[in-house]
């Protein structure tokens, strides 16, 4: 019960037999001090035996319970197998294919990629080690060396490979344009 | 016969049931369609209502049978399906009116054996907690019965209704007010 409920709550509560232990107790000591609520609690009594004595008493019509008719009743069958594909196990080939496809991707790239980062900017001794072992396309300027006081930049753009070079403090940039299929050589 | 043979009679009842005996079936039908029926008609307070809630109490129940564990009480179990049909069947629209109870009918039912002035009071006294039970809500109803009728508790009322135990606890109180209200103003 709730401290906010009413009064006729609270008896109704405590004939119903639904409150706590610290409820009933609480509830039959101002019981014990209240006259008032003594024959109230009295008139409950009669009103609740008069609704038990209405449920236990047989409802009007009772015999036309005779007109009804008995539910047809089919013996029980096993369960039949079923043509149609579970949607469960469509969706579980779908999710294998799935992990299997982006595995390889994953580790083809790996592979292909592996110690070339192309947006962090590298050492410069990391940048010469890739401009040596890539095959430039026909546009460099083979004969530049690589300077340790270069800048260098490498991006990715559309599958291509681009390191920008400029020497630092001075008007010349160079742009190498690695295309098509290339690989890193250890 | 005691209860518990009767029960586990229901609960052999209701196994051969299950698995397709008719015979079965038949006999649970007709032991428990006037039990049923009371229920329903506790809830609708009304004869045509409670016919059908009662026939479609026992077109579920040949689906259901397979559900009984037999750890229960039959009874029990039976009274749970059947208010809460009886509470589906009022929420459907187009279903037939509440009408004013039969005199004739209340008249009728009953022993008349004993003191006639006792019988005419008594008839007096079990009209006056029907209409105080017309101004109850269905599911204030359904609540009373499962307390007072069936002895449920508050939790497993709220369990066969699928409503929270407050709810049971602060409507079954309300319930037992109003009709103290009503039965001490008529």
């Amino acid at each position: 019960m709730e401290k906010n409920d009413s009064r006729e709550e609270k008896i109704a509560a405590y004939l119903a037999g639904i409150m706590s232990p610290e409820e009933k107790f609480a509830f039959e000591q101002s019981l014990r001090e209240d006259p008032t609520l003594q024959l109230e609690i009295e008139e409950y009594r009669k009103t609740m035996k008069a609704v038990r004595g209405w449920m236990e008493e047989d409802p009007p019509g009772m015999e036309r319970t005779e007109q009804l008719t008995l539910p047809k009743i089919h013996p029980e069958t096993p369960p039949r197998k079923s043509s149609v594909i579970p949607i469960r196990l469509i969706a579980g080939y779908a999710a294998v294919a799935i992990l299997i496809f982006f595995t390889g991707f994953i580790l083809g790239n790996k592979t292909r990629f592996q110690d070339m980062d192309l947006h962090t900017p590298k050492s410069p001794v990391q940048v010469q080690s890739i401009q040596q072992n890539v095959t430039p396309s026909p546009t460099p300027h083979p004969e530049r060396k690589t300077e340790p006081d270069l800048d260098r930049r490498i991006t990715r753009e559309n599958g291509r490979i681009i390191i920008e070079t400029s020497a630092r403090g001075a008007a010349t940039h160079s742009i190498w344009v690695v295309d098509g299929e290339f690989e890193i050589i250890k | 016969m005691n209860t518990e043979q009767h029960n586990q009679n229901d609960a052999i009842l209701a196994g051969r049931a299950a698995k397709g005996d008719r015979e079965a079936f038949s006999l649970l039908f007709s032991r428990w369609k006037r039990y049923v029926y009371s229920i329903a008609w506790k809830i609708t307070l009304n004869e045509e209502d409670a016919l059908d809630a009662t026939q479609e109490v026992f077109a579920k129940l040949v689906s259901r049978l397979g559900q009984f564990k037999g750890s229960g009480f039959f009874r029990s179990w039976l009274g749970t399906i059947a208010t809460r049909e009886t509470l589906n069947l009022l929420r459907k629209p187009h279903r037939k009116r509440e009408r004013p109870l039969d005199p004739i009918l209340l008249e009728s039912k009953g022993s008349h054996t004993g003191n006639p002035r006792t019988r005419i009071e008594k008839k007096e006294k079990r009209q006056l907690v029907e209409k105080a039970m017309e101004q109850l809500s269905p599911q204030q109803r359904a609540i009373l019965t499962l307390g007072m009728k069936e002895d449920q508790s508050p939790g497993e009322i709220a369990i066969a209704l699928g409503i929270p135990a407050k709810q049971v606890r602060s409507q079954l109180c309300r319930a037992v007010a109003r009709i103290r209200e009503i039965l001490g103003t008529i």
